[in-house]
């Protein structure tokens, strides 16, 4: 395919996708400052774009890809089950139907026809997670239901506004069947004046420009970007690469997927992933596409105008019935931080896999993250009026490792998390801590970027108590993962301690932070509702990111200053990055650096593993000598998990530290956790 | 006016290169004295600016021109180069335990600031670097909640050791932000009181002083931006007053605010964040009072100089303010004139990307050094004055009034190789591609600047300075339908003009959430507390009664949300009836609709006020500007020459008349096309445009028709 452009000067071609990407921009800053939840307002958990007449994207907004493409299911949708002589100029539409395009309930798509001199040209789409809609569990994620009526209301396309006219009695049934129908509300009115946005501003440029241009413009955006990503797909020798994720909460579902890459198309083939589950963690179709497409766009896109040729050279293979395809009457509301993200996390695994074997996209590697845990909280607030309200700690996610430098410490799966002070002003809570922690971050060349740890109790609730939702990536390895040799990070666990001294610690005059004094008993929480008392903490701590390269090689410099910070414990230095430091000065000690790496690397330590880890990933090569799996004949040596870290120690008893060794150079190729049963 | 010995109002603007200096006389004549800025003690360069500009006044020397000086005016940039160069004092922190990572977290979000072509750049993105290091944060054992109670009392003895420990660190400046202290400061006054007894040398920043608003993420960074820059900011204008009084000057100089009005050098050495960016300030402040005297309310003051492009917006006579800037990356809590900028100017660097045949011009840009290919000095790739150049519209012989000739073969060579050969166009047409693109940015950001806002571009008039700014701005102003763009007379100099201008401006504020409907009494008791420090600060400063003027405002949102809307209040410090509040909320729901749209607001979800503030003005007397009578409307005396000039109008080159700005008299029209050449700039005026000299030599250019 020519990727040059074709048929329209290259400077109006720029200056008119510019202006396109203006106003999806400025549809999300308005949904930014006009929504109600803080999933909206800080965490940018929203997705705002345009669409062609037929559905297909023209101008993808900068966040969540997964929605971008779902929306364009949600736009065909209404187009399927409108009349054409029944949408009129200014209508806007609502959509939450996961059986359709939404991923799940609290995802609510608000659709709108833009006409030009009474035809439709265009449609512009949004996104944002609702508050609530009236699902079993307050704030929509539901560890009970078993079925997609226990999940809230389900819209498959209804019309809010009508020829510029609210539909006040659809708004009010709507918001009606919620908890907090004033926050639902706002959520519902952002939506409106961010479509509202992109039918003015588009309105000015058809003006302007005439529809044929902007037509030819929409034409020649996606044709160019569908051309250069195929060139570059084609870029890289064929070749298949694999991944799996297990969540392990109640029960244990596992996912795999396998990536083929066949000249210039890209195959997500997902065949061999688990039934699907009777707990909502279930992926609709378009919802494992969506991820698909969104892992593409961060790597292979990333620099190019993002719209519906992106979607073209890829394939999505889900088997129906399992947790990537669920079928009808199958619960999803708690999918997008479960099987969603491990989705994202597989597919941009295989991704990250592919670029490694291209010199010119090594470059562009980030260690991938099955980030999110997270916690919601819902009863009377200090002011004596119900509330339902996220955590948001998603935010504060540490992020992979890169191939020349460290991962961005808290640096977030999405946007941001409010203050303390803010969860404190408004919900009766109070924060104990909210602080990196130590050790979390994956060990490597370059280490991943730290996780964030928090803990609160309850304070001020006049009830005495708040209820709990527990939701997320739950396992043990929902966390970053290394490459290269790099190490995994430490899982991200959701931790509550009931009945414990922490308002007698703080009688004292001495700040909660030490878990150790503060006590109680501990319970790891799957997916659960849980009760969350007086006296109770909950100790949260998200994914950290995982590391690139042998820690053995990581500069001392480094490993020194991050100790200095205090980021890194003396001990990990010492049995992880092989790095002494004097004792009176805390400067390295070359020498007997020297003398610890060469003890602890090059594949000694540990018991000769008999198992090859590499059939996992028949695609590494070694990253000292270049050999293939193949060629090098890898060798295993296990260890007990701590051996990654000091953070790991839940992880024994179900899994084992692999680290494959060249047999030709002796370089660590890969550092991973194996489960225990294999 | 009485002609005292007093007769000049005096401004001087300290630059990254250049220290300019204003001075006015009481008719309202403008001089204008420069000087290489002085980096190693900018008060040198501050007063040889002075001496320059008594020197064109016909003075002896600085002495005499300060000696007869009513005011004395003052933007320095010291606290901005610090903190870009990394040079500002050794910063301890202290903060309440649990909570030391609170800057390095950033709430996750650190993209702020950040050019939106790189956020998406996974692999290469990073967070700014730690603005303290891990070793100078202290946490002492305290905790206060929302309510202000007090649930874990300070250890003095903690407090004692941190601060014992970060003295033998050698910090110069400690900042202690604690959770909550916008509910109850007494620890953080409590840890004050320790340090200033034991350390008095040491530079102290209390965050419910210098940011007392929710939120301990903003909050603690705006205390260490300003104890950073604290030491040197009052170590420098202790300095800069006491040299100006030796030298003559009764009074003390005043130093320009971020949000645009001046403070003492005592209440400027405790808020040093306020002179952050206080230099374009001064230039948006001095628009606003052009504006006033022009009689035109509603302006956006742009300025595209060699690397960044600026729009400010002046609605109603009153400036735009931004109460959560970003700062070097990091959202800070201090009140600032609202710019918006992006990386475009004369130096934004033009490139093809081969495989797609796409034309980019910009963010990168050339910088100083070299320069654009047409500087001459070694720059290669071509620029957006480059392409100015080949269209014609720059004479290569009379850059920036002749000091400066610019290589018109390099523009066209550096031109044709980086964009007109890969795209297999002219070289006309591809300079004309590039002018026309960076136009698009820049009102596509001005777009951004007033529709996003609920403003109509159209009803303002758009105000251009900056180098590069007038060979732009017809055509960026014509995108959006403005009808009227202003070249101001003291363009080159506006900052140092917006100075003279100024008024001495007071700020307060506090954090206190109150859901609506607000207990009045709370109301009008946090307004009081506010309007009485303001009180005492003015008349501290010589002013009261008259020449007072108190505005109050409230930061306002729906519940829960996090992004607020400032509404203002009517003037004055009388206490608000029940009648007055209920106003104030209606105007909240007006001013959410008109910012985001029709239908947009949501009564049923409950309003809250976040924040009070309070912004007291004492009024200076306001220097004139002299007008000239206006001659007859013929140019025809001011033509200079020829030459062939590139209009998208047209298909080819045409010679147009350029006309010399000097020779112009107010009065004068022109119709496009045609250039105006001015000592600093040059002045597009395009076909079906027309250009006026108005009564204060402003040139005003009539878009369309």
């Amino acid at each position: 395919m020519d990727t040059r452009i074709r048929g329209i000067d290259p400077v109006t071609f720029e200056i008119l996708s510019h202006r396109l990407h203006q106003v999806t921009r400025e549809m999300g800053i308005t949904l930014e400052r006009t929504g109600g939840t803080v999933n909206t307002t800080q965490q940018r958990d929203y997705m705002a774009s345009l669409y062609r007449p037929d559905g297909e994207i023209l101008c993808a907004g900068a966040t969540l890809g997964q929605h971008v493409a779902c929306a364009s299911c949600a736009v065909k949708s209404i187009i399927k089950r409108f009349p054409p002589d029944e949408i009129f100029e200014d209508d806007v539409f609502l959509l939450n139907d996961p059986y359709l395009a939404a991923i799940h309930q609290s995802d609510v798509y608000v659709i709108a026809p833009i006409h030009h001199r009474g035809r439709l040209v265009a449609w512009s789409a949004t996104f944002v997670h609702v508050n609530d809609v009236g699902a079993m569990s307050p704030g929509g994620d539901s560890p009970d239901a078993t079925e997609i009526f226990h999940e809230g209301l389900r819209v498959p396309g209804i019309k809010l506004v009508e020829r510029g006219r609210l539909r006040q009695d659809v708004f009010d049934t709507l918001t009606n069947m919620t908890r907090q129908p004033g926050m639902v509300g706002l959520d519902f009115k952002c939506e409106i004046a961010a479509n509202n946005v992109a039918k003015a501003r588009l309105a000015e440029m058809y003006d302007h420009y005439g529809p044929e241009l902007l037509e030819s413009v929409g034409n020649e955006m996606i044709r160019y970007t569908e051309a250069i990503l195929r060139e570059r797909i084609d870029s890289f020798e064929d070749g298949e690469w694999t991944e799996e994720l297990a969540l392990e909460a109640q029960d244990t579902w596992r996912m795999k997927v396998t990536l083929r890459k066949r000249g210039d198309r890209l195959v997500f083939d997902f065949t061999g992933t688990d039934p699907q589950a009777v707990t909502g963690v279930n992926l609709p179709f378009h919802g494992t596409a969506g991820f698909c497409f969104a892992a593409v766009l961060t790597t292979l896109v990333y620099d190019l105008p993002k719209n519906h040729g992106v979607l073209r050279p890829l394939e999505v293979i889900a088997p129906e019935g399992t947790l990537v395809n669920v079928k009808y009457p199958g619960p999803v509301s708690m999918n997008t931080t479960s099987c969603g993200f491990g989705i994202g996390f597989l597919a941009s695994s295989v991704l990250m896999q592919m670029l490694g074997t291209h010199e010119r996209w090594r470059d562009e590697i980030v260690t991938p993250n099955a980030s999110h845990r997270n916690g919601k909280h819902s009863g009377i607030s200090q002011y004596g009026r119900y509330c339902v309200f996220n955590l948001a700690h998603g935010a504060m996610d540490g992020n992979g490792a890169r191939a020349y430098r460290d991962g961005i410490d808290s640096g977030g799966t999405y946007m941001s998390c409010p203050n303390a002070e803010w969860f404190e002003l408004n919900f009766p809570v109070l924060y104990l801590f909210r602080r990196h922690a130590v050790d979390s971050a994956g060990p490597g060349r370059f280490r991943g970027g730290l996780a964030v740890e928090t803990a609160h109790t309850p304070h001020d609730a006049p009830e005495g108590r708040l209820g709990g939702v527990a939701y997320g990536v739950a396992g043990l390895r929902n966390s970053g993962h290394g490459m290269y040799g790099g190490y995994p990070g430490a899982p991200s666990v959701i931790v509550l301690r009931e009945g414990t001294r922490v308002h007698e610690v703080m009688g004292r005059d001495r700040s909660a932070v030490d878990l150790d004094e503060v006590g109680g008993r501990e319970r790891v929480l799957p997916y659960c509702n849980f009760e969350f008392n007086e006296g109770d903490v909950l100790y949260m701590r998200v994914a950290s990111g995982g590391g690139y390269g042998d820690p053995l090689t990581r500069e001392p410099g480094r490993v020194r200053a991050d100790v200095a910070d205090g980021v890194v414990s003396e001990d990990a230095a010492r049995d992880i990055y092989g790095v002494a430091l004097k004792p009176e000065t805390r400067e390295v000690d070359p020498d007997a650096t020297d003398a610890l790496r060469r003890r602890v690397g090059h594949g000694n330590g540990g018991s000769v593993h008999t198992r090859s880890g590499m059939d996992s990933h028949p695609g590494t090569s070694c990253p000292g000598c270049g050999a293939t799996a193949a060629e090098s004949g890898p060798q295993a040596r296990v260890f007990p998990p701590t051996e990654a870290g000091p953070l790991m120690g839940d992880m024994e008893g179900r899994y084992l530290f692999e680290k494959l060794y060249c047999s030709s150079c002796k370089a660590l190729i890969r550092a991973d956790m194996v489960s225990e049963e294999r | 006016m009485s002609v005292s010995r007093h007769r000049y109002t005096v401004g001087v603007d300290i630059g990254g290169t250049f220290t300019d200096c204003v001075t006015m006389d009481s008719r309202g004549t403008v001089t204008v004295g420069k000087s290489l800025s002085t980096p190693d003690d900018y008060s040198v360069g501050a007063l040889n600016a002075v001496r320059n500009a008594a020197e064109s006044l016909g003075l002896a020397d600085e002495t005499e021109l300060l000696g007869s000086t009513r005011l004395f005016f003052h933007a320095c940039t010291i606290g901005d180069n610090a903190l870009i160069t990394g040079s500002g004092a050794v910063t301890g922190l202290i903060t309440t335990k649990g909570f030391a990572d609170t800057l390095r977290i950033m709430r996750g979000r650190f993209t702020d600031g950040v050019p939106e072509s790189e956020i998406f750049h996974l692999a290469t993105l990073d967070k700014p670097a730690p603005m303290v290091p891990r070793a100078l944060i202290k946490e002492v054992d305290e905790r206060v909640d929302y309510k202000g109670s007090v649930l874990v009392r300070l250890d003095p003895a903690q407090v004692e050791k941190a601060v014992a420990e970060l003295e033998s660190s050698g910090v110069e400046a400690i900042a202690v932000s604690l959770i909550w202290s916008v509910a109850d400061d007494r620890h953080e006054r409590a840890i004050a009181e320790m340090v200033a007894e034991r350390y008095p040398g040491i530079f102290l920043s209390l965050s419910s002083e210098v940011a007392p608003y929710l939120g301990e993420y903003e909050r603690t960074a705006t205390t260490v931006f300003n104890a950073s820059i604290g030491p040197r900011i009052s170590t420098y204008v202790k300095r800069l007053g006491g040299r100006l009084r030796e030298t003559g000057l009764d009074g003390e100089p005043l130093i320009m605010q971020s949000y645009g009005g001046v403070l003492g050098v005592e209440a400027t050495a405790r808020n040093a964040i306020g002179t952050i960016e206080s230099g374009p300030a001064a230039g948006v402040s001095g628009s606003a009072w052009l504006g006033h005297l022009m009689d035109l309310p509603d302006i956006l003051a742009t300025d595209m100089g060699g690397t960044t492009f600026k729009v400010s917006v002046i609605r109603d006579g009153a400036i735009e303010m931004d109460y959560k800037p970003v700062l070097l990356r990091h959202q800070i809590y201090a009140t600032k004139i609202w710019v918006e900028s992006i990386g475009a100017g004369g130096g934004s660097i033009a490139w093809t990307d081969p495989k797609t045949g796409l034309l980019k011009v910009g963010p990168e840009g050339a910088g100083a050094q070299p320069g654009p290919a047409c500087y001459g000095l070694g720059g290669a790739e071509p620029t957006v004055s480059d392409a100015d150049l080949v269209l014609g519209y720059l004479n290569p012989d009379y850059f920036l009034g002749g000091r400066m000739s610019l290589d018109a073969e390099q523009a066209r060579c550096a031109v044709e190789q980086g964009v007109a050969e890969p795209l297999g166009l002219s070289v006309e047409a591809a300079a004309a591609g590039i002018y026309r693109i960076i136009n698009a940015h820049m009102s596509d950001l001005i777009r951004r600047a007033t529709v996003e806002r609920g403003y109509d571009p159209r009803d303002f008039t758009l105000f251009a300075f900056g180098g590069a700014g007038p060979v732009h701005a017809a055509r960026y102003a014509a995108e959006l339908g403005i009808k009227q763009v202003v070249v101001p007379l003291t363009a080159s100099v506006h900052s140092a003009t917006g100075l003279v201008s100024s008024d001495i401006v007071y700020q307060y504020g506090k954090s206190d959430r109150l859901l609506v409907p607000a207990d009045r009494e709370r109301v009008n008791r946090n307004f009081d507390e506010l309007a009485r420090r303001a009180r005492a600060d003015l008349a501290a400063a010589g002013f009261e009664g008259d020449g007072v003027r108190i505005e109050r405002s409230l930061d306002m949102r729906y519940r829960y949300q996090v992004h607020e809307l400032n509404v203002g209040m009517p003037e004055g410090a009388e206490p608000l009836s029940e009648q007055e509040l209920e106003g104030v909320y209606e105007r909240f729901d007006r001013l959410y609709e008109r910012t985001y749209g029709p239908g947009s607001g949501y009564r049923e979800a409950g309003k809250e006020i976040m924040n009070f503030r309070l912004t007291a003005t004492g009024m200076l007397d306001k220097p004139r500007l002299q007008r000239y009578p206006l001659s007859s409307g013929d140019a025809g005396g001011a033509v200079t020459g020829r030459r062939k000039v590139c209009f998208e109008e047209f298909e080819e080159a045409r010679e147009t008349p350029v006309y010399g700005f000097e020779s112009l008299q107010p009065g004068n029209e022109i119709a496009g096309p045609a250039v105006i050449e001015t000592p600093v700039t040059t002045i597009l005026v395009n076909p079906g445009d027309r250009a006026v000299m108005d009564e204060y030599r402003n040139i005003r250019l009539l878009i369309g028709s």
